[in-house]
This record gives C-alpha cells, sequence and structure tokens, in this order.
C-alpha cells in the first residue's frame, strides 16, 4: 500500500512540477492559474442576475442528466479501459494483492471526480446567480464530485466484473437504455399534458418531487436546490446521505470484487494509451484512437502529391462507425433541442454550436501526419502539404457545425439570408481556428504541457481574429452603421481566410524541420 | 525454477497456446524461439500472470499468480510500459517499496543505471527518454529485486550494440548466479553464444525441445528455419 500511495502522490507532484520547469512554462501556468483565478473571483464579485428557482433548477437537472448519460453511455458502449500500460505493467506483474490494485483504483477515482467536478461547477455562479455563494459553491463541488465518484466508480465496477461475466455491461447498457426510455416517456406524456410547451415541460419534469428519487442524477439535483434553497433538513442531507452511501457501497464492492480482470485491463490498456499518446502529441485526445470501425471494406480515390494526405485521412475517416463520424452533429442538435427548450435566443445557441463544432476541432487528428516520414517525404510543397493536412478538419467542422446551424435556424425560423451569413461567419471562423491551432504546433510542438498549448492557442485565435474586427470597424465608419449581413459576412470571410492563409505559410516548416519529427 | 504444464491460451477462435509444457531451470538461459505469431510472448505474458489460461504454471513451486510467486520473478514486457511522468529513479524508488527491499537498493540500482548507462538519466522524466534508454530501465527496474527467475519478452529489440553486449552479459551472470531465465526472441545470431535450452515454438506449439549438448554441431538457426517451415521433424 505504500508503495501505491508513493506512485499516486509522486505521479501529482511531477504533474505540478512539470508546469514549473522552464521559464516559458512558468509564465504560461502564472498566467493559466490567474486567468481561472480571475474568472473565478469575478464570478463572484461581480453583480449577477437573480435567476428564476425554476429556471435554474431546470437547467442544472438538464446538465446533471445530459452529462451523466454522455458518460454512461460512452463507458458502456466503448472499451476505454481502467488502468494504464504502466499500472498494467507494475501493478499485475508486481507483488500486489488484488485488492490493492482494486485500492488503487479505487483512490485515483477521488482526485478525478473532484476535477471533473470543478470544470463542471465552473459556470454554475452564473447559471445559479446570487444564489450560490462561495461556502455554498464548494458544497456545490462536493455533490457533484459525488455524482462523479459513483459515475466512475459504478462504471469501473462493471468494467471488472465483467471481464469475467462477458455480457454483463451489454446487460447493464440495455437497461441503463430502458432507465432513460421511461424518463423520455414521462416527459412526452408531460410534453403531452401541457400542449406540446417544450419550456413548460422541461420545467415540470425536472423540478417535480418525484424527479428528486431518481437515482444519482435526480438525487444530485435534489441535494443542490435544497442547499440553494436552504431546505437542508428535508432536501440536503437525505440526498446528500443518498449519494454517500452509494459511494461507500460501490467502493466496497468494487474493493470486494473477486473477478480476473488482468487480462482484459491489460488488452484495453493499449486503447488507453493510445488516447494518452495522443494527449502527449497533441494536447487532446483524438476519438480515432478508440473508435469502433466498420467492419465492411471502405475505398477512396488517391489523389497525387500533397492531396494523398488528405485522401489518406479521409479513408481513415470513413472506416469510424457512423456514431463516431457525426459525434459534432449530434452536438449540434443537443445545443438547439437544449436552446429551444429553455427557451434562448438563437444568437445563444449560435455561439454554443460554433464553441462545440470549435472544441470538436481539437480532438480531430490533422497532426498525426506532421510526425509521418511518408509525409515528410511527399515531393511537394511544404504549405500544400499544410493546407492538405488540415482540409479533412476543417471539411468535418464546417459540415457538422454548418448542419445544425441550418437545422437550429429552421427551428427559429431565421431569415434565409441571416442564415446565411451565419453559416459564413461560422465557416470563417473555423478555418482560422483550425490554422491557427497549426501555428501553434509548429511554434511550440508536441512535447508541451496542455495548459502552455490551450494558451498558444487562445492567444493566437484572439490575434487572429483582430484582422477581422477592423475591417468590420472600417465598414461600419465607411458605410456610416453596420451594412447588412450577407456583406459583413462576407468580408469576414474573405478576411479569415487570408488570414488563415498566413498562418498556413507561417505553419509550413513543420514539414520543412525534420526536429519536428522527433518529439 | 519456472515449470509450465499443459499450457493451453485461447483467444475466442484463436488458439495462441496449444497445450505446451516447458521447464527453465535454475542456472540455466532457456530461450523461447519462433515466427512471429507463434505464441511465445503469448507464453511470457501468461507466465508473468497477465493472462486467463487453462493448465498450470509455478515459478520456483508457487503457482504463478501468487503473491509468493511475484516476489521471486522479474518480468521485462516486449514494449516497455513505465510511467510519463515519473524519473527513472522515481521507478527505482516504487519498486523499492513495492519489494520492501533493504535501505541497500540505493546503490544496487545506482551500478545497474551505470552499467547500462542511464545513470546521467536519472532525474529526466521517462517521457523524455528514448526508446532504447526506457528498454534499459526497463530491464534495470526488473534486476532490483534480485528475483530469482527472469521472464524477458524480446529483450534486445531496441538497444544499441554496447547495450546488447552488456545485455548478454548481464544474462551470463544471472545464469552464473542461479537464476532460472527464460527469453523469448526471434533474434537468433545474437543469442546463439549463450543459451542452455532451447524451445522452438510454431503456431502455438513447441515443435522442438533442445539442450546445447544435444545440438551436437548442428546449427540452432538452420534447425529453426527448417522446424518452422515444416522441412523436418525434430531430431535430438
Amino acid at each position: 500500500m505504500q508503495a501505491i500511495m508513493y506512485l499516486i502522490r509522486k505521479q501529482y507532484i511531477n504533474r505540478i512540477k512539470r508546469a514549473f520547469s522552464s521559464i516559458v512554462s512558468i509564465i504560461i501556468t502564472i498566467l493559466g492559474v490567474l486567468g481561472f483565478g480571475f474568472s473565478f473571483v469575478m464570478a463572484f464579485t461581480m453583480k449577477r442576475p437573480i435567476v428564476d428557482r425554476i429556471a435554474s433548477e431546470t437547467i442544472l437537472a438538464g446538465i446533471l442528466l445530459m452529462i451523466g448519460v454522455i458518460l454512461y453511455n460512452s463507458f458502456l458502449s466503448r472499451d476505454s479501459g481502467i488502468l494504464t500500460m504502466a499500472d498494467a505493467n507494475f501493478l499485475f506483474t508486481g507483488p500486489f494483492e488484488k485488492k490493492t490494485v482494486l485500492a488503487y483504483i479505487l483512490i485515483s477515482t477521488a482526485p478525478a471526480s473532484i476535477l471533473t467536478g470543478f470544470f463542471m461547477c465552473f459556470y454554475l455562479p452564473y447559471l445559479l446567480g446570487p444564489v450560490l455563494t462561495i461556502p455554498k459553491f464548494l458544497v456545490v463541488l462536493f455533490i457533484i464530485s459525488l455524482l462523479f465518484g459513483c459515475i466512475y466508480l459504478s462504471y469501473y465496477y462493471l468494467y471488472v466484473v465483467d471481464a469475467d461475466k462477458l455480457g454483463l455491461k451489454k446487460k447493464i447498457q440495455k437497461i441503463f437504455l430502458a432507465f432513460l426510455g421511461i424518463l423520455v416517456l414521462v416527459f412526452v406524456i408531460l410534453l403531452i399534458d401541457t400542449g406540446f410547451n417544450l419550456k413548460a415541460t422541461a420545467q415540470k419534469f425536472f423540478t417535480h418531487s418525484w424527479y428528486n428519487w431518481v437515482p444519482l442524477f435526480g438525487w444530485s439535483k435534489w441535494a443542490i436546490s435544497s442547499l440553494l434553497a436552504g431546505n437542508i433538513l428535508r432536501g440536503f442531507i437525505p440526498a446528500t446521505a443518498l449519494l454517500v452511501t452509494t459511494n461507500g457501497v460501490l467502493c466496497l464492492a468494487l474493493y470486494h470484487v473477486k473477478s480476473d480482470f488482468y487480462e482484459k485491463t491489460l488488452e484495453d490498456s493499449v486503447n488507453l494509451q493510445k488516447l494518452l499518446d495522443d494527449v502527449k502529441t497533441s494536447g487532446s485526445a483524438d476519438v480515432r484512437s478508440v473508435a469502433k470501425l466498420k467492419t465492411k471494406v471502405s475505398s477512396v480515390r488517391f489523389n497525387q502529391g500533397a492531396a494523398a494526405i488528405y485522401s489518406r485521412q479521409m479513408l481513415e475517416n470513413n472506416k469510424l462507425n457512423l456514431v463516431s463520424r457525426c459525434r459534432g452533429i449530434f452536438l449540434g442538435l443537443f445545443y438547439v433541442a437544449f436552446g429551444v427548450i429553455f427557451g434562448f435566443e438563437y444568437r445563444f445557441v449560435l455561439v454554443m454550436i460554433g464553441f462545440g463544432a470549435l472544441s470538436m476541432s481539437l480532438n480531430d487528428s490533422w497532426h498525426r501526419d506532421f510526425k509521418k516520414p511518408y509525409a515528410f517525404l511527399i515531393p511537394a510543397s511544404s504549405f500544400s502539404k499544410v493546407i492538405y493536412s488540415v482540409l479533412p478538419g476543417i471539411i468535418k467542422t464546417v459540415i457538422s457545425g454548418g448542419f445544425s446551424i441550418i437545422v437550429g435556424g429552421l427551428a427559429y425560423r431565421i431569415n434565409p439570408v441571416d442564415l446565411l451569413s451565419y453559416l459564413l461567419i461560422f465557416i470563417s471562423f473555423v478555418i482560422l481556428f483550425i490554422f491557427a491551432e497549426v501555428l501553434t504546433y509548429r511554434l511550440i510542438g508536441s512535447g508541451s504541457s496542455i495548459i502552455a498549448v490551450t494558451f498558444m492557442r487562445m492567444f493566437f485565435v484572439i490575434g487572429t481574429c483582430i484582422p477581422a474586427g477592423i475591417v468590420l470597424i472600417i465598414i461600419a465608419v465607411v458605410s456610416k452603421g453596420i451594412p447588412n449581413m450577407i456583406m459583413t459576412a462576407s468580408c469576414m470571410l474573405a478576411i479569415n481566410l487570408a488570414s488563415s492563409a498566413l498562418l498556413a505559410y507561417l505553419s509550413r516548416g513543420i514539414f520543412e524541420e525534420i526536429e519536428v519529427m522527433d518529439n | 525454477m519456472i515449470l509450465v504444464t499443459n499450457l493451453t491460451k485461447q483467444y475466442k477462435k484463436i488458439k495462441a497456446v496449444d497445450g505446451i509444457n516447458l521447464c527453465a531451470n535454475p542456472g540455466e538461459v532457456t530461450i523461447l524461439l519462433g515466427p512471429n505469431g507463434a505464441g511465445k510472448s503469448t507464453t511470457i505474458k501468461s507466465i508473468a500472470g497477465l493472462l486467463k489460461f487453462e493448465g498450470e504454471i509455478t515459478i520456483w513451486n508457487h503457482l504463478n499468480k501468487t503473491l509468493e510467486a511475484k516476489k521471486l520473478f522479474g518480468y521485462i514486457p516486449e514494449t516497455p510500459a513505465l510511467y510519463d511522468l515519473l524519473t527513472p529513479w522515481e521507478h527505482a524508488e516504487f519498486i523499492a517499496k513495492a519489494y520492501k527491499l533493504e535501505d541497500g537498493w540505493k546503490e544496487k540500482i545506482k551500478s545497474i543505471f551505470e552499467r547500462l548507462e542511464i545513470f546521467d538519466k536519472k532525474d529526466k522524466y521517462v517521457r523524455e527518454l528514448s526508446k532504447g534508454m526506457t528498454q534499459k530501465l526497463s530491464v534495470a527496474l526488473a534486476l532490483l529485486s534480485e528475483p530469482k527467475s527472469v521472464l524477458f519478452d524480446e529483450p534486445l529489440v531496441g538497444l544499441d550494440p554496447k547495450a546488447i553486449n552488456e545485455m548478454l552479459k548481464i544474462l551470463e551472470e544471472l545464469k552464473a548466479d542461479g537464476k532460472s531465465v527464460l527469453v523469448s526472441t526471434h533474434i537468433i545470431d545474437t543469442i546463439n553464444d549463450i543459451w542452455d535450452r532451447a524451445y522452438i515454438m510454431d503456431k502455438g506449439k513447441i515443435v522442438c525441445d533442445i539442450t546445447r549438448d544435444q545440438l551436437q554441431g548442428r546449427d540452432l538457426k538452420t534447425m529453426f528455419f527448417e522446424l518452422t517451415e515444416g522441412v523436418k521433424e525434430c531430431k535430438q
């Protein structure tokens, strides 16, 4: 046990040390921490509008349910592993009892839950308004960490047991889908009852007392809303007790499990390793590492020269199953539904779709070709190689985001000309953002910390938006006011295309300097 | 010693290892030869307790998955699997704690690191080391606990010529110390001078079990090709 604790402690300490390993890292870390700290302090010191209790409760419950469903569905449908290759190698062959290995998994769950909880809670001060004070925020963080603890522990338990009783995970997935089916059914009944008023239905559904009894998600919402409403004795305490007890039961169940899970875990650690390698390479995980591949044969017509890079990536894309390929579309459609249900404006939905699509573009694998000797040796200009490497990512993001924007536009009955303008603006920023990422890679390589990569990306994206902003101001001054949307959008597209071309040109060294391949 | 009795390992429809028996005696270097996909790594992983299998495997008379057995063997995997954010020295400290080693472990690992020429890298993160360095570190860590049996899965892949020489010397020393050493490899030429017993595997079965004395002037490499290409049967 002493060795296990040493291992966990050292890994966390070294992570922190790494953030201070060079002057650049120190500056970036300090800026990152200050940025986070500033946003956090601002969230509590700035004047926040009072949010309607029912609306905030509904939004909170909706977010908790959505994240829980996404996590469970991803855990139950994929074998992405629970231990890394190093863990599997040392813990399974070293002088450790199975219980010690399980204890390692259990102990590792706590920081993971708190960290996930923290990222989720980050926006809550804005969503819940002034009623969420700092002490209450900390309690909410604790509640949400308990929820994630339950999710992670139940997944680990199922994973370990499934190693012996093959098929258990599939059965549980069916039960989980049936559970969701019941929730959907109840929602539909309420929808009919409210005369197809989505907002009223969502509020009735999530704020009804029976929803408090929905395992995990209902309990969490019950605990938080009771805390905010001051209903401690009859709301907060029983709900929290339910979550704490479930965590305890799951810990005990996992610690006492008898299954021989080493082989399956070792096998799946390869998948997890691929994800970690992707994070190490590009600062994000690539879905292709663990996505299920189609069984039928895929083909593509290979183009010549640098365009062969594009063809290769498209071939790889074609081999992914539909769900993996359409994740961006699903997310965009979710934002549209979310906006419609909670009565948000179309512009808000548009920003969410854009933000979601751009975030997902971070997980593309354009960087993979940068390190490949075959791409390096293709007899074509470096500039064209950069363009063709990135093109599949741009097309994918444009299609997934564009589709959601159009669906949203139709749902909100947006004027077609305005909708086209929104599309053009979105496309222009997708191109700009992705080339800003490429330049980040060019300048700081792949070995840098995630904080450094994220900071540089933000820096470049903000920097490259300046020309479009200047042009917008010039147009406004010249035409004495903002001209029509389509003209503005076209100008932005032209400027952003020019900026992107400049970024691509500056990034061409990726295919010229051999040291990049040594990273 | 490592004793494998009637080991069978099936992956869904494929029988990777089919009822094999083998023994790695103390004071001997036993090699497991075979083409790609012959079942060598599966055998080694089964012995290391990483896989479920049918049959029985004992290490110095303890079933291989027991704590007693695990204290007695060292395992060097085919691909080094190390913690990116730990330094070589921290890895060694972890091993020292895991195996509850005496205070002298620091001197011991220092001499192993120096021998494998990675002492100057002891405070670097593993993610900053080259592939060869991580392979050397993997070997060093397996030797730190002074195991009575050592399992090497393709130990020479990725090493430079000097490190290969050092590795061969280490194998000889382990043998001289009375340890049982089991090496899975397909690089016959390099290991030709140090082996004592060879098992040649093909399609999940052992097609030849031969000692150096039984070879009687014949060439192991020629024999390997004859057997794995189905020309001859093993003649001892």
